[in-house]
């Protein structure tokens, strides 16, 4: 057997190399974790940079299971990210709740290599590895917080229903093989081509569409995520919110343009109808939230269901555009969902007891921090669509390529939600800068050098990818259409 | 004589269906678990029955890889319930109310 | 001729009936044949003669079910070994060494297992 080559692979090993590291590593500390932080932040801007350089490769390795190309280099630099966010926002966050051990860094490393794979594969048993790889460190990461009931009660809904689902989906993927004897993406793509056994693919599709909507929570599969991110501790919440749900799409864009390209009128109208009632549970749901985490979990329901109208574009007209736009909308999303997460962990480390992530403690927040309440705004700018915003290039981009694909009404639609969003989003504004605080403020500790750091680089994305958008269109324009190229 | 693929799929998805009910309807953890590894495992005959069907062995391949990550699976569980028993004492599903959908 | 399916099918069928037939006719017989008695002492778990003085159903240390869940991830791990057993000639070298990184990623977990006292017992 000839040795095979390792290129499409290089950012994944030196994630894995870090990951085993931090387990080697970690039993040697006692209470100070700062080189396991270390290990961790190394390996994941090491696992970027990696990435960024190959950028331009276009190649696949391992039997073509996983390739290297723009559109898995975009998703790795974006998991690289988000990865780094979380860890900065984490060490100072988990010690307010005596929990700071290395394992922590190792599962997060773990997700973001399952991540990767899930955005690289092009083989079903690829994609089923990555995809329970990022799980089952997922499983674990909600129920980190070992002695709390809610965390642990985070842990057991998110576990039952995340297995349910995979379950599912790789019931739907045996009768993808079973149909057509292969597991490549090509090779099923053209045997599905041949468009037999109509109903039985339908069934397929469904199946796989039923299981992924369950980790990306589509309504009605959305039942565990406001459970789940309340329980969860809130930088994992964060990432929950952002990197499974990249990495989600990444994967049913591949799956549904490559693998059942055949049966693109069937799963249009299923996108469509889905994408409505998603936009519609999110939104309304979210308006009646008094617990910010709960609230911002419906809010990522919301932005699941624009996702999904922007997949329904792709699948009425074929056209690029709407493919680039959910690239650059879930970049958009990444950084100013995790920055918002990352004020809501900034406030805990600050008031570990009274503090309990409801409206009510956000009262009168710029008088007692004005930086945490400005980049609260504008997060909440940001996730509304406010130009000079990235949610607002987010949201431009996609609803016009909704619009592109004839599909006006649509547009219209989601529109109309994301007015509706504006009333919750803006209302932690109105707590923030207009209520006074009934309890008397106990002064908290000065912010963190790392958590500090987090919430300037999401700040930072926000405000880049909100003002000079011209950069990332481009980066998501190549990578998009480079994998169409498969 | 060789047994036609049919049974096996028809076989693969009665236990799916009895697992996903089990999954639905049990309240006791263990069980829910257990119904879980079943639905897998009905996967896992679909994907044996498939392989020989197409008389190559992407399928069973499949197969090796299914069965660790339902080990996994089953590990974190177990996990995860022995944390919740330590701190309720008890495996029931629903008396985990604190998190309200 | 009959449609071999059918055939298959009432071959099938006969043997089901049969089998159970048969236990179910042994397992009344026994219950038919067999003395009774109705002494509540029958219905206490038998420990050699000694009375029980305690709930046999308790629950079990903590560490059962870590090592437990140990054995099952470690175990699992020897099905990869197999397909690279059967195949070693044409793997050659390449194959050992990619079997030896796998061996050292599980390595790695044990000895955090290990470093975590997993395996002291006490």
């Amino acid at each position: 057997m000839p040795t095979p080559d390792v290129t499409p692979i290089i950012p994944e090993l030196i994630l894995a190399v870090a990951a085993c590291l931090v387990l080697v590593v970690e039993p040697f500390l006692k209470l100070d974790k700062t080189a396991v932080v270390a290990v961790a932040l190394t390996g994941l801007l090491a696992y970027g940079a990696a990435a960024f350089a190959l950028l331009g490769q276009d190649m696949a390795g391992f039997n073509d299971m996983i390739v290297i190309n723009d559109y898995a280099i975009f998703f790795k630099v974006l998991f690289a990210a988000a990865g780094v966010m979380t860890v900065l926002m984490s060490p100072r966050y988990l010690e307010a709740h005596d929990r700071h051990l290395g394992e922590y860094y190792a599962l997060l490393l773990f997700a973001i290599l399952g991540m990767s794979v899930l955005a690289a594969a092009r083989d079903l048993m690829a994609f089923y590895v990555g995809l329970e790889l990022m799980a089952v460190s997922s499983y674990l990461l909600a129920g980190f917080f070992r002695y709390r009931l809610r965390s642990n009660e985070a842990a057991l809904k998110y576990f039952l229903t995340g297995c349910f689902a995979s379950a599912i989906t790789l019931y739907g993927i045996s009768m993808v093989y079973g149909f057509t004897g292969a597991t490549n993406y090509a090779e099923v793509g053209t045997a599905l081509a041949g468009g037999e056994n109509t109903l039985g693919v339908a069934f397929a599709t469904a199946l796989v569409f039923a299981g992924m909507g369950f980790k990306v929570s589509v309504a009605p599969f959305h039942m565990w995520t406001p459970d789940v991110y309340e329980g969860a501790p809130t930088p994992i919440a964060g990432f929950f919110s952002v990197g499974p749900k990249a990495a989600g799409f990444a994967a049913i864009l591949m799956m549904f343009l490559a693998v059942f390209e055949a049966s693109v009128d069937t799963w249009t109208v299923i996108f469509i109808a889905f994408s409505i009632f998603t936009m519609l549970v999110g939104n309304l749901f979210a308006l009646v939230q008094r617990n910010l985490k709960r609230m911002l979990a419906y809010s990522s329901i919301a932005h699941v269901g624009y996702l999904l109208a922007g997949m329904g574009a792709i699948g009425q007209s074929g056209d690029l555009l709407a493919g680039e736009a959910i690239l650059l909308y879930l970049a958009a999303y990444t950084f100013m969902n995790l920055g918002a997460f990352g004020v809501l962990a900034y406030l805990k480390t600050q008031q570990p007891v009274t503090f309990d992530y409801t409206l009510d403690d956000m009262a009168g927040l710029a008088r007692r921090s004005p930086w945490a309440a400005i980049l609260m705004s504008l997060f909440m700018f940001s996730l509304t669509g406010i130009p000079g915003t990235a949610g607002f290039i987010g949201k431009f981009y996609l609803f016009n390529a909704v619009v592109r694909a004839d599909l006006v009404w649509l547009a219209a639609i989601a529109v109309i939600f994301s007015a509706v969003s504006a009333y919750y989003y803006l209302r932690v504004m109105v707590y923030m800068f207009f209520r006074e605080s009934e309890e008397e403020f106990v002064g908290g500790e000065a912010i963190s050098g790392p958590l500090a750091a987090s919430l300037a680089l999401a700040a930072a994305g926000v405000l880049f990818i909100g003002l000079v958008p011209a950069r990332l269109v481009d980066a998501s324009a190549t990578a998009f259409q480079n994998f169409l190229g498969l | 004589m060789d047994i036609p693929i049919e049974w096996y799929l028809v076989l693969s998805a009665f236990l799916f269906v009895i697992g996903a009910a089990g999954v639905l309807t049990r309240r006791n953890m263990f069980i829910v678990l257990l119904s879980i590894e079943l639905m897998m495992n009905a996967v896992n005959i679909n994907l044996i029955g498939f392989s020989r069907l197409h008389d190559n062995f992407i399928g069973q391949h499949f197969v090796l890889f299914t069965m660790t990550v339902a080990a996994a699976e089953a590990a974190v569980g177990l996990a995860i319930v022995t944390s919740l028993f330590r701190n309720r004492q008890t495996t029931m599903v629903d008396l985990f109310d604190l998190l309200k959908g | 001729m009959v449609n071999p399916t059918v055939d298959l099918l009432i071959q099938f069928g006969l043997m089901a009936f049969i089998g159970a037939a048969v236990a179910f006719a042994l397992i009344a017989m026994s219950h038919m044949m067999s003395p009774t008695s109705k002494n509540p002492n029958k219905a206490i778990s038998y420990e050699c003669g000694v009375l029980p003085c305690a709930e046999a159903r308790v629950p079990y240390n903590v560490h059962f079910y870590l090592v437990a869940v140990l054995f099952v991830l470690f175990d699992l791990e020897a099905v990869f070994l197999y397909p690279w057993a059967v195949a070693f000639r044409t793997l050659g070298v390449v194959g050992l060494v990619e079997m030896f990184i796998f061996i050292g990623i599980l390595l790695v977990g044990y000895f955090y297992a290990w470093k975590k006292g997993v395996l002291d017992w006490e």
